[in-house]
């Protein structure tokens, strides 16, 4: 059978296997496998030590411990009841504003993402405090959960970012270096913000009950009390994000350690909110477990799914598509952002990278396009990838921790808005390349 | 059977409880490694890889807990419209078509590569160089404890199919 | 007396054997490839260079598919992909195998240790070769030399070090044997993992750090956030890649494929040499016009001297296999020294630099 054909067959057959309910990661696993074989002559033996020797792999990335770390920050602010504080000062602080605290949630995003490079973490993470305080404040379970995975996936869009790093290994051009991508992450990221809180903002305005503000007799607080309220609840999980922040910018701790030094921070919070005990640590301890379990399986089943995608080939069958086209420059580039928006349904970034940058950067360095500009608006789309549905990383993460009345139709409905943004937002980073190419020019002198 | 899928269930609870207190040794070890480094001008050779390996282990051996706990993520929209009986079959038929074959033969190769490992006494290509056979070994386990909570939820799934016959 | 003639080439017997054999396979065979490096680096078109020889040479015949980092097993799990017969055949370097076999760093690269020209003489024609092809054996792997891409850069720096005093406390990061040397030279070194060292370096989390050539480093913006290069890389005077192919898979190769593999793994060590130290001269004047070269004086240079030996006696007590392969190397250098230090002062440097005095070797 020719790779085509075994990779559209592949991606269908995981399409009709995920309906059947087996937990995800199994079942990328078990196509990986029956497709594994296919491809290499029913070699058991050559599939699996190969397998095994990936997942071995996942074992050895110091990166990824950033995961539980984040997670076990969460649970200890959540356990210790200090999130919940946080929310609800933030709620009763933003009033009468509507969709008031989910545009506070993609604010504390933003800010997050800053301390982070792992999507699982800032998800999880953001999943865990703001999930239950949204429902509990009647926000439409659909908008809660698009925003807190869309705003949540900005951790590996804004530095420092895994996958800015990757990508800088990959092109071995000096414009797309480590630090050139990092400059050029920051303004796209704040867009995208931008553009998540006016959507909330005009979504919630047109029709309040998506997003309800406190109802007008219960807006009783005064000026002086709402300032104690912050001062109270919103200073202290807030100061922590920026020390975390601190950290590394101050060159104390790299992001990994400053998830730890979060950690501990949350800890001192709990005490001094004298919710800090036993069994706080105890289920504190039980959930990171489950979490970071069902996180890295995740991780373990798309690493053999993309493994098996590769060793047939399928990276040639995208650059096939593209090759012999005789089009508009533009055009171009419009089919290679479909091409990565469409694997990004399927499979997990680190894979899409592998197959498309090699293959792309040459394209649109022929067709005269800043790689820079260029790398940028592949890792927008990249980013985008963990929201597409069917296989959106991130809404499974959130889907992971989140309350059991989030479900996974009210997560696929409510992301489907964001995604529009994203696109809205890659459009506009076409349409004014400053938005990317402006601070890399004003700090590494034009790249 | 049902004998074995009860001691599947101790078995593995007791492990993930007692697996999910790495999360604390773990942000200390980090934190030590800031502190010295920071503080001291003295960075540790074993740190990074002190925190890599005891996340390994504490993922991998929390792969059965979480699976015990109906904790990895699957999409039932369509599933949870099935009535009971037909699901309950619908999870025996996926369970034995996709779980069993793949962890399974993931397990065997597991422990064939933990085995390898051993033979060369394996240590890491690092200055600290820490021995990896025991590491390898329990990835081995970890894959063999998600294979027997497979097998439990199959156990546990015939047998309510059992009970609903009556 | 006359004189015998002086020197053979000890293939020549070995090919008219194999001569009277030998016949044009007809089967046709396709491999997979797998290496630590990802596309963007150098390596990736050193290992290119090489599948490219073998299919030349083959007329297709024998097709091997690049797989870069991650792509079907990432670095560190190289080894084991070839061993276990996962896929035929990895572009690598032995420096990786440390956990294996202390031994396999003699093979790449040793601080005050072979240069380019000294890994060829020592490989080819002091049995370096055999005795690296042994050390692989247990593992079910052949291995050649394919792949030299010469003396590497010093380290990238913000704090200006050039005398032992201002090593003492300096954060660096530097993995292998080089990492316990500059420990034992007073810097505190720390084994930070790959992935963070462009942040870290950037975040002064650390202060220094080393990675490849000059024409290797440049696209990774090492110059963007550093101010100075401490010179020179003594911890790595040469580096060497090799190819690991799966015993199984060499054995059922034909002959005459056999043969073209192991003319393209020479091919490919003599070009990439050529090539890497060509675009190093661009390389390094790209570089001189954002960052400054400071050299270590030369009592610093002794003293790291000196640390690199006792560090060396002291693995070499400890493994045998490091033993016999610095000792044969130890031994053709002490060989080599006499017509180095005769032919040395008349380098090819250019004619006008060494009029106005400059002689370097
Ligand atoms: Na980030
Ligand atoms: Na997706």
């Amino acid at each position: 059978m020719s790779a085509e054909i075994l990779t559209i067959l592949m991606f269908c057959t995981l399409m009709a296997s995920i309906a059947l309910g087996h937990p995800l990661a199994i079942t990328l696993a078990a196509v990986a496998t029956l497709f594994g074989l296919i491809d290499n002559g029913g070699n058991i033996e050559g599939l699996f030590d190969l397998f095994v020797n990936n997942a071995w792999g996942l074992e050895q990335n110091y990166v990824l411990v950033a995961i539980p770390l984040f997670i076990f920050m969460a649970q200890i602010l959540d356990r210790s009841k200090v999130s919940e504080g946080l929310f609800d000062a933030l709620y009763i602080v933003l009033g009468g504003l509507r969709g008031g605290l989910g545009m506070a949630v993609i604010v504390v995003s933003t800010v997050f993402a800053a301390t982070t490079g792992i999507i699982g973490a800032s998800v999880v993470a953001m999943g865990l405090m703001a999930g239950p305080a949204l429902l509990r404040r009647g926000y439409d379970r659909g908008l809660a959960s698009g925003i807190i995975c869309s705003s949540g996936t900005l951790g590996i869009l804004i530095p420092p970012s895994i996958m800015l790093v990757v990508y800088g290994g990959l092109t071995g051009m000096k414009e797309t270096s480590v630090g050139n991508l990092f400059a050029g992450a920051i303004l796209p990221g704040l867009l995208l913000s931008g553009l998540y809180l006016g959507y909330v903002a005009i979504r919630c305005a047109i029709n309040p009950s998506l997003g309800p503000p406190i109802p007008a007799e219960d807006r009783t607080a005064t000026v002086a009390e709402k300032v104690m309220m912050t001062a109270k609840s919103f200073v202290p999980p807030f100061g922590l994000i920026l020390t975390v922040m601190g950290t590394i910018l101050a060159g104390v701790a790299t992001p990994t350690e400053a998830a730890a030094l979060g950690c501990l921070g949350a800890i001192v919070l709990a005490i001094a909110n004298k919710k800090f005990n036993v069994e706080v640590l105890k289920s504190s301890c039980e959930a990171t477990l489950r979490t970071t379990a069902m996180i890295m399986l995740l991780f373990v089943g798309g690493k053999l799914f993309s493994v098996v995608f590769l060793s047939m080939g399928g990276g040639d069958v995208v650059a096939d598509l593209l090759l012999g086209m005789d089009v508009n420059d533009y055009v171009i580039l419009a089919i290679m952002m479909a091409v990565v928006f469409m694997m990004g349904m399927f499979i997990d970034w680190a894979a899409i990278l592998l197959v498309v940058v090699p293959i792309f950067t040459p394209i649109a360095s022929d067709l005269g396009f800043d790689p820079l500009w260029f790398a940028m608006l592949v890792c927008v789309n990249l980013q985008t990838s963990f929201l597409t549905p069917p296989f959106g990383y991130a809404l499974f993460y959130f889907k992971g921790v989140a309350p059991p009345e989030y479900t996974m139709g009210d997560i696929y409905r409510g992301i489907i808005p964001f995604v529009i943004i994203q696109v809205v937002g890659l459009a506009l980073m076409v349409t004014f390349p400053e938005i990317i190419t402006y601070l890399p020019s004003v700090f590494f002198g034009g790249g | 059977m049902q004998p074995l899928a009860t001691g599947i269930n101790r078995l593995n609870s007791t492990t993930g409880r007692f697996i999910s207190y790495l999360t604390v040794p773990l942000i200390l070890v980090v934190v030590y490694e800031v502190f010295m480094r920071y503080a001291f001008n003295a960075p540790t050779v074993w740190a990074f890889e002190a925190t890599t390996l005891m996340y390994g282990c504490h993922f991998v051996l929390g792969f059965a807990y979480t699976h015990q706990h109906n904790g990895h993520v699957a999409i039932d929209v369509f599933e949870s419209k099935l009535p009971l009986k037909p699901r309950t079959i619908l999870r025996i038929v996926v369970n034995l078509l996709f779980f069993i074959p793949t962890i399974g033969m993931l397990s065997y190769y597991a422990i064939r590569y933990a085995i390898t490992s051993w033979q060369v006494l394996e240590r890491a290509s690092t200055s600290w160089a820490p021995p990896l056979y025991p590491f390898k070994s329990i990835m081995a386990i970890g894959f063999t404890l998600l294979f027997l909570q497979g097998v439990a939820k199959l156990i546990e799934d015939f047998k309510s199919l059992g009970s609903a016959d009556e | 007396a006359k004189r015998e003639k002086f020197g053979t080439d000890k293939r020549h017997e070995e090919v008219k054997r194999e001569l009277r054999k030998i016949k044009t396979s007809e089967d046709e065979i396709k491999w997979k490839m797998v290496m630590p490096w990802s596309k963007g680096l150098l390596f990736y078109d050193i290992a290119q260079h090489f599948a490219d020889s073998v299919k030349l040479a083959s007329g297709g015949r024998l097709d091997i598919k690049l797989f870069s980092s991650g792509e079907l097993v990432g670095a560190n799990e190289v080894f084991d992909a070839v061993s276990k017969g996962s896929v035929q055949i990895a572009h690598s370097s032995p420096l990786y195998w440390k956990g294996r076999n202390e031994a396999f760093v003699a093979y790449a690269s040793v601080p005050f240790g072979l240069d380019a020209e000294g890994y060829n003489i020592w490989l080819y024609e002091r049995g370096g070769l055999e005795m690296l092809q042994e050390l692989y054996k247990p593992y079910g792997i052949y291995a050649l030399p394919a792949g030299q891409t010469g003396q590497e850069m010093g380290m990238f720096s913000n704090k200006k070090a050039t005398k032992m005093s201002d090593f003492k406390g300096m954060r660096v990061r530097t993995p292998g044997w080089n990492m316990d040397i500059l420990n034992g030279l007073g810097a505190s070194v720390s084994p930070l993992p790959g992935g963070e060292v462009y942040l870290a370096l950037e975040r002064g989390v650390i202060d220094a750090a080393e990675y490849s050539t000059p024409a290797i480093n440049y696209p990774m913006g090492f110059d963007d956030i550093t101010k100075y290069v401490i010179e020179p890389g003594v911890h790595q005077p040469g580096f060497q890649c090799d190819l690991m192919i799966n015993q199984k898979a060499w054995d059922s190769l034909p002959a005459d494929l056999q043969w073209i593999v192991k003319i393209a793994a020479k091919e490919t060590q003599l070009w990439s040499n050529a090539w890497i130290e060509n675009l190093n001269t661009e390389a390094i004047n790209k570089f001189k016009e954002k960052i400054e070269f400071v050299t270590l004086d030369k009592d610093t240079r002794i003293e790291f001297a000196k640390t690199t030996k006792a560090y060396l006696d002291q693995v070499k007590a400890k493994h045998p296999d490091v033993k016999a392969a610095l000792d044969s190397q130890e031994q053709f250098k002490k060989d080599f020294a006499e017509w180095r230090r005769q032919r040395s002062g008349v380098t090819p440097w250019p004619i006008d630099e060494y009029i106005a005095g400059e002689h370097m070797q």
